[in-house]
């Protein structure tokens, strides 16, 4: 009936503008995708220069450097992956105050030991994320206001548990696990955090739930109708970051010695800038955790070194909202090559 | 053609589907044989895309049975109509344009190896991918790891084709399938679905384009306002016939066996 010989591969039609395939286009493309990394060697020379009688370069800056990006590191590798699902988590703060007040209350007024209250903290914000996967999954309500919504709620609930009031932490053992136990001389608390991007990267890249969630975010409809549990996709990643925003959140009371109620996020857009600038689609399914490690350290080297050079907070808060920025225009640039290159 | 006195591959009793105070199928009986190429017509909001999602998995029937190979087939979501053999392609195809071919291919599917077979196994995948495409269904792609964004609507159509496949599809569901296409893909389209019936599959083909229909099915059964109005050989009707059952001038209740 029809002839039986093999389906041609059809060129997609297109008017091609002249300037598609030009060499600046082109440059700008190679710049776009290698931009992060290359600011971040800029930074370094810099900083290298005006920074140098700060002791930017000794070995405990760069361990301080490596123990300030623990907290960025989780918080990214929470949303990046809760991100890539196609969803979006705005519960970051109330999350981590619950679970700094719970390490403060567990660990200084219970006085249990160190692992305890970790393993306690992490399952009650595993626990958290499935209350917040309850909202977005059962009730189907938009990821964005569920999030924001749970956020006043679990901030809410972590003055409830405090009385309003900080605790202390006096004992030294949680400090001596994050920060003074060291294999090759690298804080424990940084390997976790390295052990946690390793575990998210192979799962991204290497398992079906992996592949489920980058289907589900890309396209959740074609990701159900081909037999994906997207609605289990989504509980799993706002457990993930609800437990990755716990770790930052228990890492830093360590480190500051006091239980915050507004501590390890830096605000939304501060912990959102770095999985944005590295390239994690804010439209879902697109984008490679591997680049956060770039985005991570880009954004360590730059607040260390505004904090060496005794930046005022004001400037501090400023350049947080200017690398939101930066990130959020190269993500529509991003968008647009993706666009156009399709 | 093949002599219809086999047993039916897929046979539906009673389905029905209201959507709230709309009966969009209303207790429909419906028999599919094996390796024939079976269209689906009706006008617009006859039912046919429901009747469809209720076979797939998709949809929830309220009342009825559907058999697979006379056997009473419990279908509930997509994975049990896989299970059974069913595998549809969707009018918009369902691909994930940001994924390549073999990951789309795979999708909801994936092959894996090592303990607990918890990795993935992407080299089987993409091998198992281009002897799929090249082998049953002559489609040559430079490279099966390019994003399905990049493909013509024709190749998309073939690479859905090829994850029905995959997934041991014998019965094959396509949802206007060249809607959206133009002269050329349409073509190939067309030859894909008469490749998949020498192949020995059972295609359920959805359209609106009577000529079309009439190249390619063997059987063509006529829905109107969620009823199966009836089904009629190819060779033994008319456009005529079919036009007049497509708009509820003709009816009768009860299928050609």
């Amino acid at each position: 009936m029809f002839p039986s010989s093999a389906i041609e591969s059809v060129p997609k039609a297109r008017k091609a503008a002249w300037w598609i395939n030009s060499p600046l286009l082109r440059m700008l493309e190679v710049l776009l995708s290698n931009s992060l990394l290359m600011a971040t060697i800029v930074l370094v020379v810099i900083y290298s220069i005006i920074a140098r009688h700060l002791n930017f370069f000794t070995f405990e800056n760069l361990v301080n450097i490596l123990i300030s990006a623990t907290v960025g590191g989780f918080l990214t590798w929470g949303l990046a992956v809760t991100m890539l699902a196609g969803n979006i988590d705005f519960s970051t703060q109330g999350v981590s105050a619950v679970a700094s007040i719970m390490m403060g209350v567990l660990f200084m007024q219970l006085g249990w030991g160190a692992l305890p209250t970790l393993v306690a903290v992490v399952l009650a914000s595993a626990i958290l994320g499935l209350l917040t996967s309850l909202l977005v999954v059962n009730l189907k309500i938009p990821g964005l206001v569920a999030t924001i919504a749970v956020n006043g709620s679990y901030v809410a609930t972590a003055m409830f548990l405090c009385n309003n009031y900080q605790i202390n932490i006096r004992r030294p053992d949680l400090e001596n696990l994050f920060f003074k136990f060291r294999i090759l001389n690298i804080p424990f608390s940084v390997w976790l955090m390295f052990a946690f991007f390793g575990f998210a990267w192979v799962v991204l890249n290497h398992t079906k739930l992996g592949a489920h969630i980058y289907a589900a975010g890309a396209n959740p409809i074609a990701a159900r109708l081909n037999g994906v549990r997207v609605d289990w996709v989504i509980r799993i990643t706002l457990v993930w970051s609800a437990v990755c925003v716990a770790l930052a959140a228990m890492i830093q009371t360590a480190r500051s010695g006091i239980t915050l109620l507004f501590g390890s996020s830096g605000g939304l857009y501060a912990d959102l800038g770095p999985v944005v600038l590295g390239g994690i689609s804010l439209f879902g399914g697109r984008g490679r955790l591997e680049n956060m490690l770039v985005a991570i350290a880009f954004t360590s080297v730059l607040y260390n070194g505004l904090y060496l050079m005794n930046a005022s907070t004001g400037t501090i808060r400023m350049t947080y909202g200017l690398v939101f920025l930066i990130a959020i225009l190269m993500s529509a640039a991003r968008e647009w090559f993706a666009k156009l290159r399709a | 053609m093949k002599e219809s006195s086999s047993v039916p591959i897929l046979e539906c009793r009673g389905v029905s589907k209201a959507f709230g105070a709309v009966q969009a199928v209303n207790k429909v009986n419906w028999k599919i044989y094996p390796g024939e190429v079976t269209a689906l017509v009706g006008d617009n909001g006859a039912g046919k895309s429901t009747l469809i999602k209720l076979i797939a998995g998709a949809l929830v029937r309220d009342e009825g049975e559907i058999y697979v190979k006379g056997q009473l087939a419990d279908i509930n979501t997509p994975q049990d109509a896989f299970r059974y053999g069913i595998a549809t392609i969707y009018q918009d195809l369902a691909l994930v344009e940001t994924r390549d071919v073999v990951m789309n291919m795979f999708l909801g599917n994936e092959l894996t190896h090592g303990p607990f077979g918890l990795f993935l196994d992407h080299k089987r995948m993409q091998r198992e991918a281009e002897r799929i495409l090249h082998e049953e269904i002559h489609l040559h792609l430079p490279s099966v790891r390019q994003l399905v964004s990049r493909l013509s609507g024709g190749q998309r159509q073939a690479v859905a084709v090829g994850r029905a496949l995959l997934r041991g599809g014998e019965i094959i569901i396509m949802d206007e399938p060249t809607a959206a296409l133009g002269v050329e893909q349409t073509a190939e389209v067309l030859r894909l679905i008469d490749t998949l019936r020498s192949r020995g599959k059972t295609v359920v083909v959805i359209s609106h384009n009577l000529t079309q229909i009439f190249q390619i099915a063997d059987r063509i059964s006529v829905m109107f306002h969620g009823e199966m109005v009836g089904t009629r050989r190819t060779v033994e009707t008319t456009r005529e016939e079919i036009v007049s059952m497509i708009v509820g001038v003709k009816t009768d209740s009860l299928a050609v066996a």
